[in-house]
């Protein structure tokens, strides 16, 4: 051991003697710092995206230094004839060869420090918790350890296999090869995910890991799985390397060094069984899937009809099963003369058990259809009761077009059900699965859950351990009933999903609102609320009719899951994560919107054509002049300032509003924005609100959802003089 | 007594590239001189020794440690290999105790105590806490010497020890050499015969991967006896006797005083002389040519 440890200090003395080797850690870590300083709005702020970003490409990049050091380690003495004294000593080549790995290691981790330092600094400035910055840096570090170990034992492979300096170039080739190109021309363009494994760096270009709620924990599993495989890959790598070098310089021990290799040889091929039926499991699933896919023209429900009611209770066992039991309350003549009625159910569950008004019942189960067969039921109850006892593995994995998906998940930490994947029994026959070619291999997507006629959902859930949410309200027990029967989500709606994941609850103080999204956008999230903290306030002061609530914004990365649709549920708002926008003006423009005028859209006019009796409205001029009020009236500006800065709160920093909220072209505000500056130099600001109010009163929701046929009130300029006038008047 | 024994030894690279044949030889204490001209395979020889190449055919044995078990072999030797390089960033002492590691020293003040001995012998302690990258070759070779004697070795394995060492210095490590080598066994290759005709007892020839000659001195200089002459000749003359081995030439008044190895006297003016030991390996590997 002595030996190892002289030779251990000799190589680590090597390198760190060597500046150029030595500046590279510290020039990584300011790149690192360079990258996450220029975090700002308008862009997202989320650290953990453009942390990744560098990951994936950067460090990417520094695996090149792990390649040039482990050729240049072996060249350096082992294969180099001058250093043939070296080779007399009575030292093993397995003590040179480990302490070089070794050395080179630590001398990596380097790179890791820097890049733990930086992140760490940046995250603390993002407020997030000392727990969640070690979460994220445990999964970095682990991934940028594994990146090197393998790159290094490759590239000392390669100079130990190579005895020309050649073997540089071959590694140059290796490292390209190993790492940009199987990722972009292999493993992406042809849907070979399984070979993620052996990818040099741990981090892809298109990886479900971009994900911060879900990404890391849904694939941990893969990743632990792979990183085995990895470390009993650079196990091989050493092991043939000492078994060469004991055959290049004669050894006693070089036939069990042959032997250790087989045995190497036979451990990583083992290690890759538990990761390669991973994916064997995860291709075929996938595969049943594309079975009975259909393209979006097929797409029709077979047999929907009416579920009144759904009593869904949910627990997650030890075993990680999730079992369900759903009682549906159909109205007796919706079934009426059928012998059998059909269900969607998703082919992850299995059912054990079907009951109608408390009898069993048959049932077949092929695919994701479930058939239960009336004709052996008593005469139905005019609200006949029909439950399902089903249990499964939830885990849907999916791809489309070089990514991966998770279109449905549940563990202990992570939930994630959307409505759309049948965890629950829907009515009628449906295709869970778009393919958008008909071809039905690579663009398979979750079908849109359409039609479906609303029900009263009570949803229990149970056996999770973060919190769990609901696009259906929270109904507020006791945390003593809490842990008896778990969160209870109820109302009435034409669907529910379900989620739970790495997410904080992010409120500011009198504001009811709360932000739901990943630890990293919390500073974000803060700000955002602040904002729209200090507009509500001002709307709730003067609006005659109650501003429409929003209890929880929902903010997150859409990656792979189409719940974030940037769309209202109820009293909830989901939002896109994009790394190109935050939660900047637009995103409180459509808050205030929900709740001012119970939608979300911006920017749509009907005044373009004042030919056009049928279609003409200034609704979108009149729902404009709250926010110039708000910029009048509340911040103090004059008409100029709130024209000019097109945005809704004074901030000199920034100096960015998406698209003109205000358009100066537009004649008709132009029109109104001046009678309100007349009245409010008038002093007749409170006139101007009264106005407002009764436009509201009278409705200036906007319903856009149906292209051709748009709902929108329509009120002309006319109207709108009239009443003004009169207000004014009074 | 120490002893090393070669049997049938051979090397081949490649199919039909014989480096060494068959080369059987006992070396006893002392120091054992191997002469050859380039190609001849000494390093090859002196590598299978070291244990950095494994013959194809033959055996040997290292004080009764056969070359099968290298690992053995290489706790009773020390080599300097014939180009040698040291981690530019040591100092010598840093190197040293290294090395010293490596051959199992591990008390450190014995360490120490060998490693100023080993300094002190070739002249380095003035240099010892300094940069190897700051020394010059000679000054590298005498480091590699210390090396190669570090652990007080039973065998010593120094190939060209003595390139591009000064006259001082060479003769302080043939000094230090045969104190070496009193009760131990120390083989020297080199180009330099007049290295190995002030150091050697016993001596070794190789040409072409074969054994030619093995024994002493004396012997060794028989080869060339009654076929060394001397002649004065003009300079325009020189061409002449082209065909003719010419070992040394001087100037004289009339022209050039040429030492020539033939069996037949080249000239009728030629005088016979006695030979050296260089004129011996010379009339034996390069044969003695008629005129």
């Amino acid at each position: 051991m002595y030996k190892w440890l002289a030779s251990f200090k000799l190589e680590i003395k090597m390198i760190f003697t060597n500046w150029f080797l030595l500046a590279l850690p510290i020039l990584f870590g300011i790149w690192f710092a360079l990258d996450l300083a220029k975090i700002a709005p308008p862009r997202s702020e989320d650290i953990y995206h453009f942390a990744y970003d560098f990951h994936k490409v950067k460090q990417t990049l520094s695996l090149g230094v792990a390649m040039f050091l482990g050729i240049l380690s072996v060249r350096r003495d082992l294969r180099k004839p001058t250093y043939d004294w070296l080779g007399s000593l009575p030292v093993s080549s397995a003590t040179s060869l480990i302490s070089k790995y070794a050395a080179g290691l630590v001398y990596l981790t380097l790179f890791v420090l820097a890049m733990s330092a930086v992140f760490a600094w940046f995250a603390h400035q993002r407020e997030m918790t000392a727990e969640e910055i070690w979460d994220y840096l445990a999964f970095y570090g682990l991934q940028y350890e594994w990146s090197y170990g393998v790159t290094l034992a490759l590239a000392m492979s390669l100079a130990v296999f190579i005895k020309n300096r050649i073997s540089y170039l071959i590694g140059f080739c290796a490292w390209m090869f190993g790492t940009f190109f199987m990722d972009i021309f292999i493993i992406s363009r042809n849907n070979l995910f399984f070979l993620k494994t052996f990818h040099l760096s741990q981090f892809l270009l298109n990886s479900f890991m971009e994900n911060e709620v879900w990404g890391i924990r849904l694939l941990a599993k893969e990743i632990w799985l792979s990183r085995i495989f990895v470390i009993a890959f650079i196990l091989m790598l050493i092991t043939i390397m000492i078994a060469v070098l004991k055959g290049v310089r004669p050894s006693r021990s070089y036939k069990r060094w042959i032997g250790f290799s087989m045995v190497a040889l036979i451990f990583a091929g083992a290690a890759f069984v538990p990761y390669g039926m991973l994916w064997q499991e995860r291709y075929h699933a996938f595969a049943e899937k594309v079975k009975d896919a259909v393209t979006i023209e097929d797409r029709e429900v077979v047999h929907n009809f009416p579920i009144r009611a759904y009593d869904i209770e949910m627990k997650l066992n030890p075993n990680g099963e999730v079992e369900v039991s759903a009682i549906l309350q159909i109205p007796e003549a919706e079934t009426r003369g059928l012998t059998q009625l059909p269900f969607t159910l998703n082919r992850m569950f299995r059912v054990k058990e079907a009951l109608a008004d408390g009898q069993t019942i048959g049932f077949s189960q092929k695919g994701d259809i479930v058939t239960l067969d009336l004709t052996s039921r008593k005469t139905p109850s005019e609200l006949q009761t029909i439950t399902l006892r089903y249990a499964g593995k939830v885990d849907d994995w999916h791809y489309r077009s070089g990514l991966e998906y998770f279109n449905a998940y549940a563990d202990q930490e992570n939930l994630y059900l959307p409505a759309e994947i049948a965890w629950y029994p829907l009515a009628g026959e449906r295709v869970l699965y778009i393919n958008d070619h008909g071809t039905g291999r690579y663009n398979l997507t979750v079908n849109p859950l359409d039609p479906v006629y609303p029900s009263d959902f009570t949803v229990k859930v149970k056996g999770f351990k973060r919190k769990v949410y609901s696009t259906l309200a929270e109904e507020k027990i006791s945390k003593e009933d809490q842990g008896q029967q778990g969160l209870v989500f109820v109302g009435e709606d034409q669907a529910v999903s379900l989620y739970s994941g790495d997410l904080v609850e992010v409120k500011v103080t009198d504001q009811s609102t709360t932000v739901i999204t990943a630890p990293s956008n919390r500073v974000e999230a803060e700000r955002y609320l602040a904002k729209l903290s200090a507009m509500k306030k001002y709307y709730a002061s003067w609006v005659e009719q109650p501003l429409h609530e929003i209890d929880r914004i929902f903010y997150s990365s859409p990656f792979g899951n189409s719940i974030y649709e940037g769309k209202l549920h109820g009293t909830q708002y989901f939002i896109y994560e994009s790394q190109f926008h935050n939660l900047d003006e637009s995103q409180i423009i459509k808050a205030i919107n929900r709740m001012l005028f119970q939608d979300l859209e911006t920017q749509v006019y009907f005044s373009d054509n004042p030919e056009d009796d049928e279609n003409f409205s200034i609704v979108s001029e009149i729902r404009l002049v709250f926010y110039y009020l708000y910029g009048r009236d509340a911040l103090h500006l004059t008409h100029q300032e709130t024209i000019s800065n097109m945005r809704l709160f004074w901030d000199a920093k920034e100096k960015r509003f998406s698209s003109p909220l205000l358009p100066n072209s537009n004649p008709y505000l132009a029109q109104i924005l001046e009678e309100i500056d007349q009245a409010i130099a008038a002093g007749k600001l409170e006139k101007v609100k009264e106005v407002l109010n009764h436009f509201r009163s009278e409705g200036l929701t906007l319903d856009l959802s149906n292209p051709q046929q748009m709902e929108y009130p329509r009120i002309t300029m006319a109207d709108w003089q009239r009443v003004w006038e009169k207000v004014m008047q009074q | 007594m120490q002893m090393i024994e070669i049997k049938g030894l051979s090397k081949r690279y490649g199919r039909h590239d014989w480096a060494l044949k068959e080369i059987s030889l006992t070396i006893e204490n002392g120091i054992f001189g191997l002469l050859g001209p380039n190609g001849a395979g000494k390093t090859t020889l002196m590598r299978i020794l070291a244990t950095l190449l494994k013959p194809t055919e033959g055996s040997v044995s290292m004080n009764g440690r056969p070359l099968s078990h290298p690992e053995e072999v290489r706790k009773v030797i020390g080599y300097l290999p014939q180009h040698f390089q040291i981690y530019p960033h040591l100092t010598g002492v840093e190197f040293l105790d290294y090395v010293a590691v490596m051959k199992g020293i591990r008390d450190a003040r014995r360490r120490k105590a060998e490693i100023e001995e080993r300094l002190e012998q070739v002249n380095l302690t003035a240099k010892a806490h300094k940069k190897v990258r700051t020394y010059s070759g000679g000054m590298r070779q005498r480091l590699g010497i210390a090396q190669a004697l570090l652990g007080n070795p039973e065998i010593l394995i120094v190939d060209e020890p003595t390139a591009g060492l000064d006259p001082e210095e060479r003769v302080r490590i043939r000094n230090l050499f045969s104190q070496f080598s009193r009760n131990r066994i120390l083989i020297l290759s080199t180009h330099i015969v007049s290295d190995i005709e002030s150091s050697c007892q016993k001596v070794g020839v190789l040409n072409k991967g074969i054994l030619k000659y093995s024994g002493d001195l004396q012997q060794l200089r028989s080869f060339a006896a009654g076929k060394v002459w001397e002649m004065e000749i003009g300079e325009d003359e020189l061409g002449h006797f082209a065909n003719l081995q010419i070992v040394s030439t001087r100037r004289s008044e009339n022209g050039l005083i040429c030492k020539v190895i033939s069996s037949e006297p080249p000239k009728l003016a030629a005088r016979e002389v006695s030979p050296t030991v260089e004129e011996g390996y010379l009339a034996l590997i390069g044969g003695v040519r008629h005129v």
